[in-house]
């Protein structure tokens, strides 16, 4: 566990600094990068400090946990008598490390949103945005989903290592965010050039070797299903890529880098919920869903909806979430896990978490435009962020 | 010749102007407006660099149908040291083949 919390962290540093910095203009690449690399910092404190009760303790409610563990009251290790805590839901191992894993994964979700918002937003308005998305949004919805009393684990919803909490979260939040923030400066006149995508690519294999951690770690146990896990990750990843390369040289008579590592991407977020339910058969068909579905997403639904998504945050999260949610409801094999799964269930959680972190995540900016500009002015943000917000650039 | 080609050459010019010189342009009027076309094109050359005058003599091919006379460089090419030249170098990327415009309103 130890491994896996460290690879999951692998993911968000460097994987998705370096994924994200490699697709915006030279003159934000800076600030893309320290956006994720700040959040990190700044939702592991929120994380100790109230975030972690919120989410895995059982509260009076279905949809908050309580406040028994703010500040982890009650987590102790003592060295004498080998005592040392345990939380309810992973029993196997330090409650510690299980805070820490935990952690990891509220440190990438809020990360993901960076990339919708990207090149146009004041640094401190994010920061303000993300400390109350990751206490009113994450918290809330890790709870519903993974805490055993929560609403939507009590009704037998399967979500192995985040697909609804994680990526359908993020997926819509960013949405909403590109949305109330609106284009960047010239978005559909001009071209917007990527800075370097060797950096996306460095990222992009990051993020995979990092998601062994992420799916095969949310086992909570070096065990078979673990394994299984970790094999239907690398299938259904490598199918999706496959897909979405195809698929590119059909529609565009080109096979592009871009293409391929984003269709690895979404490979591997459709198959996280599902990563612990399914054999290697539902991995390929989750993997050939995700590749089809996704680059849609990223091509055909964006223009549809006309918000600039500056990287793709719904299109490949939010689109490769609702996939790999549902199909989990079609493909969970009993014999893996000793749970059934209900497809109507998977989707109306899917859903009803596209509602609440939709709705949410605009009274949050609406509240943080309130006391802080969501967008940098024009001449800064023609100037680029690294200069404006940061007085630095890459070189 | 599509508009896209002309924000496409019009915005690599702006790119080099802004590293070399810090000059901002406005990329969408240089493609529309000849005027201004004219003095960003005649301040591209000025600057005696090979890539922006090859840009420069692209942009007024494609805003005023004319090949552009192709100014002489500052500096005279020593053709014997000019073979000594690393392979690598000779291998430049030719920035004009990159279909840029694929970037406008898409990322993928």
């Amino acid at each position: 566990m130890l491994a896996a919390t460290a690879l999951v962290l692998l993911m968000t540093i460097p994987g998705l600094v370096l994924f994200y910095s490699g697709m915006v203009r030279k003159k934000n690449v800076l600030s893309t990068a320290l956006q994720s690399f700040v959040i990190c910092c700044l939702v592991t404190i929120i994380w100790v400090a109230i975030g972690y009760s919120i989410a895995f303790t059982p509260g009076v409610s279905p949809f908050l946990g309580s406040f028994d563990q703010v500040m982890l009251s009650g987590l102790s290790y003592v060295k004498e008598t080998s005592q040392v805590s345990v939380s309810h839901i992973a029993p196997t191992i330090p409650e510690s490390v299980f805070v820490m894993f935990q952690m990891t994964f509220a440190i990438i979700t809020p990360a993901l949103i960076v990339g919708a918002f990207a090149e146009r937003m004041r640094f401190t308005a994010m920061l303000l945005f993300m400390g109350l998305w990751s206490i009113f949004v994450y918290s809330p919805i890790a709870h519903c989903v993974w805490e055993p009393s929560g609403f939507f684990a009590s009704k037998g919803v399967l979500d192995f290592a985040g697909g609804t909490v994680v990526h359908i979260n993020a997926g819509i939040a960013g949405l909403v965010c590109a949305y109330k923030l609106g284009p960047r400066r010239g978005y559909g006149k001009i071209p917007l050039i990527p800075y370097n995508l060797i950096y996306t690519l460095m990222g992009a294999s990051f993020l995979w070797v990092g998601w062994f951690g992420f799916n095969a770690g949310s086992a909570v146990a070096s065990d078979g299903r673990a394994g299984m896990a970790m094999l239907v990750t690398q299938t259904a990843t490598a199918v999706a890529t496959m897909t979405w390369m195809f698929i590119e040289l059909a529609v565009k008579k080109r096979i592009t880098m871009l293409g391929c590592a984003s269709g690895a991407v979404a490979g591997l977020v459709a198959i996280t919920p599902a990563s612990g339910f399914v054999g290697v058969n539902g991995s390929i068909y989750i993997g050939l869903a995700a590749g089809i579905f996704c680059y849609w997403g990223a091509t055909g639904l964006k223009s549809i909806l006309g918000a600039d998504d500056a990287l793709d945050v719904f299109g490949i999260h939010g689109i490769g979430g609702l996939v790999g949610a549902i199909l989990t409801g079609v493909f969970a094999e009993k014999a893996l896990s000793g749970l059934d799964a209900n497809v109507w269930m998977q989707t109306a959680a899917a859903f009803g978490t596209l509602v609440y972190s939709g709705i949410m995540t605009y009274i949050i900016l609406v509240i943080v435009n309130f006391f802080v500009d969501l967008r940098v002015d024009a001449e800064e943000e023609e100037d680029g962020l690294d200069i404006s917000q940061h007085s630095e650039r890459v070189h | 010749m599509s508009d896209n080609e002309k924000i496409s050459i019009a915005a690599l010019i702006s790119v080099i102007l802004r590293r070399k010189l810090g000059r901002t342009i406005d990329v969408q009027w240089l493609a529309k407006d000849a005027t201004y076309a004219r003095e960003i094109i005649k301040l591209s050359r000025a600057q005696n660099l090979d890539d922006l005058t090859g840009y420069a003599n692209k942009l007024e091919t494609l805003i005023f149908g004319v090949t552009a006379a192709v100014t002489k460089p500052a500096v005279e090419v020593n053709r014997n040291f000019a073979d000594t030249k690393l392979a690598d170098e000779e291998e430049e990327i030719d920035e004009t083949k990159i279909d840029v415009s694929k970037y406008i309103g898409h990322l993928r």
